[in-house]
């Protein structure tokens, strides 16, 4: 396989770091990907419904959480249970400052930031030496205690929130209209996914996808495996909490309940539905996670019940999400001798030194390496 | 740059779902509207969450009095059509609820249990100039927004905190008390105005209790209680904690007055608590179940035969809320909702839960707080009332 | 901050962790073998409680507490609650045995909405605060002016014999050899001749079945069951299972009993609001110091 120069060479056992196939598929998408930005564009005036474009814009608020998430689990395979957390400290920072000490919006994306940043440095730099499951728990854990504080503290507004969020205004521009928020919203994601894209590409990302492939592996080669889950983790935390601190101005007022491990559990359900660690399946999961309990409607008080049934059925079917970083799985036949680049998550733990490793076709189009012990 | 098949095969899916996503979500727009011969009244209420018990309540109610009106005649001659929409106490299926409904046509909405789940819902009621008749949410931050369009037919924190004070302090007289809330907007304002009104009164008021709506367990805080020699205990949260605090507390041998605010006041409390729920108190807003009249037991009676369930708390809310909108529609003469917007802000009459009539913010005037004290399982008038 | 209520807060962060605990186990047993967090273990444990009712109630005559019932109603329930955890995995986890984790997790949520909505919409149970049908007597003894009853002391002696019941199989039986052999290696367990899927079912039952018996101990404490009472307990019990060492019985009934106190005390120390916060801190405290929890095994890692 070429190297490109300075590439670390890795071990055959374990994944390439470099150039994934996704890159090769997205160019040949780009036109696709131009003709759905001009679609989501136009939606609104399209289609005339303010309730239509508030579940859209709620869509791209979780298509960005998505995002954010995705440097997270996605690329650095690290599984993170509490990043409402992160969207939490977002939004309620813009709204304290707003609403208390009267700055504008955009002033108070910095200070988010910051604080975003701080408490990704906090829970992250004694934490992620952990397993990952038990990375799971902290992460769970930390976003409880953030819904916990902001829940109880009279200075956060307790349990009635903060209400009364100016109003966003850029340049001479107020947005007050659901429209106006969604196309926001709408920016934001587009830089998110660009955010996303180029990340993957540069040293980074490699950095992080190495680590998922093979953490101790990642290590022997000189990447400081610590350090680099701390980015992930602070690079998520920046993601989320940009997504929060624009949420207070869209929804006016912002309560404890829009911040727990309910709203953790949606964004992980958006990755997971549309495939980890793409940036597509981030898109088409946060579409599918918010559309489709609205869609439901019409089964009144069952339309979680038929909203879980179709996650069941969607994770027994198609384990990997609907669009995975190994594709759609449209095309027929099989890829041979990669190897298992595919995330930490979708193999099986790995067990032993001694290692063979089999190909061995699956549902999807290209073959996922199992190891079998000896 | 040649573009693959599956790329296009995808956008094609994608736009497919896109599409019919979208036209489920706009269903019904047109043909659900209101026709000419019918009043559509959109309600938007807690279906599925904690506090869909509580919903159930409101949207019963609320049939139940359009029902009676309709059978009278509609109003103006229009039969009332309910629209029901979840929004699970939640702020975000709140706005979907409420942009729903106004998609839908609806003429008027009348519902809102969650103060939270109603704040992001206002301006998408005010933005439609209809009338956005909250039952149950209570919370001051709704009346203070500056709508037009808002009403409350839960009367604020203020007067229960006042009649709960005056109960401590003129009829119980005991020397310290503990306050405890679920966390909730509504508990918290009770708790911190009935705090309020007690500083500097013989009555000594220890740290108010937050406790998590989902607690079931109160020993922690019985121990608390113990320690404290507290003399009484106020809940101001909802009926399912204050059975579990009731049973625990009496279990342990402690047996201080008990009172609670009128969200535990419902047949659950009485039922799930069982013997203990005898001897307890609620500050209550008048609801004439509890008098007896013949307005009180046709409303228990015509409850009863159609849901074969007592009435809770928010079924009386829910009734008047209904009752409210059809006056100010008669007395507008006409159902459109600006007309009805200004006739409601002059509208006054008897319901179940005392006078109803508005405040120019919207707020709710004329309701009267009692005691009521819990008899052989039954509701009824305490013997003492603190002084009006 | 009443420094006078510890001692009894640690007795009553006991009882409650005798519930945690019984879940804790279930919960932590399902993770060591398919390393599955299980979220809807806390389901289990909430249609337990529905399916308990019903059957109390259609045996019931007016509030009398009859113990006899109770007793086959439980052991019923049990086998139910079992039951259904081995249709979940028949059904939704062992078609996915191959995926990855995070896919089972979400596939765990997805089985999670539908048990709580199933009963949301199952007419008779609803979203109803329901009465538990019959009512434990309080008669008991006082421990330093705290009253404690027979009840209570009843629960607590069962959950401990049902725990050490399954301690005893999975550590002491052939059978409990088999399922750490099967947590530990799966393939090499099928290598050797252990039939894997019905070790894995087995330990689902047992684990549904505990979650049956603290559903119906905990029902007739509190008397009050909620179609919502699952995802409490079931968050709870997962810490639990992580503080005392996830994948180890001994662990889960530590984490759960530890739980318990550290909510209690927590309560009595600094108020109910700031309890869970305490407990979590705990947790990312003891995390920190001893990564795998407090009896868990340290696992090395090999190259």
């Amino acid at each position: 396989m070429p190297l490109a120069p300075g590439e670390p060479i890795v071990p055959s056992s374990a994944a390439p770091p470099f150039q994934p196939p996704a890159h090769r598929r997205l160019h040949p998408g780009a036109p696709v990907a131009a003709a759905a930005l001009i679609v989501a564009v136009v939606f609104p005036s399209v289609v005339q419904s303010n309730y239509v474009t508030s579940v859209g814009m709620q869509a791209e608020i979780l298509m960005c959480l998505a995002l954010g998430l995705n440097f997270v689990v996605g690329y650095a395979g690290m599984l993170d249970l509490g990043f409402a957390a992160f969207f939490a400290i977002g939004a309620y920072t813009t709204g304290l400052l707003s609403v208390d000490a009267h700055w504008p919006v955009l002033a108070t994306l910095p200070p988010a930031v910051l604080a975003a940043l701080i408490g990704a440095v906090f829970i992250g730099f004694p934490t992620l030496r952990l397993r990952s499951d038990y990375l799971a728990v902290i992460t769970l854990g930390f976003g409880e205690i953030i819904q916990n504080v902001v829940n109880n503290l009279s200075q956060t507004g307790g349990p009635e929130g903060v209400y009364g969020i100016p109003a966003l205004s850029l340049g001479g521009f107020t947005i007050t209209t659901t429209t106006g928020y969604y196309e926001v919203f709408l920016v934001l994601t587009v830089l998110f996914v660009a955010a996303n894209y180029r990340v993957r590409r540069s040293r980074l990302g490699r950095a992080w996808l190495s680590i998922r492939e093979d953490e101790d592996t990642a290590q022997a080669m000189g990447i400081k495996v610590r350090r680099y889950k701390l980015y992930a983790y602070m690079a998520g935390s920046v993601l989320g909490s940009l997504t929060g601190s624009l949420y207070g101005p869209a929804l006016i007022a912002i309560a404890p309940p829009s911040f727990g491990f309910n709203e953790s559990l949606l964004v992980v359900m958006a990755v997971a539905i549309g495939g980890m660690g793409s940036i597509w399946g981030a898109l088409l999961g946060a579409g599918v996670v918010v559309a489709f309990p609205e869609v439901f409607r019409q089964f009144a008080a069952a339309r979680l019940l038929v909203f879980g049934l179709l996650l069941v059925v969607l994770m027994v079917l198609r384990p990997k999400g609907v669009w995975p970083e190994t594709g759609l799985g449209l095309r027929r036949g099989r890829r041979c001798g990669r190897g298992s680049w595919a995330s930490g998550w979708l193999r099986p733990r790995r067990r032993g030194p001694d290692q063979l490793v089999e190909v061995e076709p699956t549902e999807g189009d290209v073959p996922v390496g199992e190891e079998v012990e000896l | 740059m040649k573009i693959s098949p599956a790329a296009y095969r995808t956008g094609a899916a994608t736009l497919l779902m896109m599409a019919t996503c979208t036209g489920q979500m706009l269903s019904g727009t047109a043909s659900a509207g209101a026709s000419s011969s019918t009043y559509l009244v959109g309600v938007s209420e807690p279906m599925t969450g904690a506090e869909a018990q509580a919903g159930t309540e409101i949207w019963d109610g609320e049939v139940l009095a359009a029902n009676a009106i309709n059978a009278a005649g509609g109003v103006l001659g229009h039969k009332i059509v309910l629209k029901e929409e979840d929004d699970a106490c939640d702020p975000q299926t709140s706005e979907n609820a409420a942009n729903k409904l106004v998609s839908l046509g609806v003429q008027a909405m009348v519902g809102g249990y969650c103060s939270s789940a109603a704040q992001p819902a206002e301006p998408i009621y005010a933005r439609a100039g209809i009338p956005n008749i909250q039952v149950a949410a209570n919370s001051s931050t709704l009346t203070e927004a500056g709508y037009h369009d808002v009403f409350l037919i839960d009367p604020g924190g203020g007067l229960q905190a006042e009649e709960a004070a005056g109960f401590f302090t003129k009829v119980l007289k005991v020397k310290s008390l503990l306050i405890a809330d679920d966390q909730s907007t509504y508990a918290v304002n009770v708790a911190q105005l009935t705090q309020k009104d007690l500083a500097g009164s013989s009555v000594k008021v220890f740290a108010i209790e937050a406790v998590p709506d989902t607690d079931q367990d109160f020993s922690a805080l019985i121990n608390t209680i113990r320690a404290d020699k507290a003399g009484a205990v106020y809940w101001t949260g909802y009926f399912a904690q204050a059975a579990e605090f009731v049973r625990q507390l009496r279990t342990d041998g402690l047996e201080m007055p008990f009172v609670t605010a009128d969200g535990s006041v419902d047949p659950t409390f009485v039922k799930d608590a069982g013997a203990d729920s005898n001897g307890t108190y609620a500050t209550i807003a008048v609801l004439t179940g509890f008098l007896t009249g013949t307005q009180a037991n046709a409303f228990d009676k015509s409850y009863k035969a159609q849901f074969h369930s007592q009435p809770g708390p928010y079924s009386a809310y829910g009734y008047d809320g209904m009752y409210a909108l059809a006056d100010a529609a008669k007395a507008a003469g006409s159902l459109s909702p600006g007309k009805v917007i200004a006739a409601l802000h002059k509208l006054k009459f008897h319901g179940l839960t005392g006078e109803v009539s508005f405040a120019p913010d919207g707020s709710r005037l004329g309701a009267h707080f009692v005691v009521l004290e819990v008899k052989n399982g039954q509701y009824e008038l305490a013997p003492v009332q603190p002084p009006a | 901050m009443a420094w006078g209520v510890v001692i009894p807060d640690v007795v009553a962060g006991l009882f409650l962790g005798a519930f945690f605990a019984l879940v804790a186990v279930g919960y932590s047993m399902v993770y060591g073998i398919l390393r599955l967090i299980n979220f809807a273990h806390g389901d289990f444990y909430m249609v337990a409680a529905f399916v308990s009712y019903s059957l109390l109630a259609m045996v019931t005559v007016g509030t009398h507490l009859n113990w006899g019932n109770v007793i086959w109603v439980g052991l019923v329930t049990m086998v139910a609650a079992g039951a259904l955890a081995v249709c979940v995995e028949r059904l939704v986890y062992r078609p996915m045995r191959r995926a990855a984790v995070l896919s089972l997790m979400i596939a765990a949520l997805g089985v999670s909405q539908v048990l709580e909505n199933g009963v949301l919409n199952t007419p008779g149970w609803g979203s109803n605060y329901l009465a538990y049908p019959v009512t434990p007597p309080s008669n008991g003894f006082n421990v330093a002016s705290v009253h404690y009853t027979w009840t209570q002391l009843a629960i607590v002696i069962a959950a401990a014999v049902l725990i050490f019941a399954v301690y005893w199989i999975v550590n002491h039986t052939m059978l409990g050899t088999a399922m750490r052999a099967v947590a530990q290696d799966r393939v090499a367990a099928t290598l050797m001749g252990i039939k894997t899927d019905r070790v894995i079912s087995l330990v689902f039952f047992i684990g549904g079945a505990l979650a049956g018996a603290a559903a119906v101990m905990a029902s007739l404490y509190y008397g009050q069951i909620n179609y919502l009472m699952g995802f409490s307990i079931g968050l709870q019990a997962f810490t639990a299972a992580v503080l005392g060492g996830i994948g180890n019985v001994a662990g889960a009934a530590l984490g759960g009993l530890l739980l318990g106190v550290l909510e209690s005390v927590g309560t009595g120390l600094f108020g109910s609001q700031w309890a869970l916060l305490f407990a979590f801190g705990a947790l990312v405290l003891t995390l920190w110091l001893r990564p795998t929890g407090l009896l868990g095994e340290r696992v090395g890692n090999r190259v």
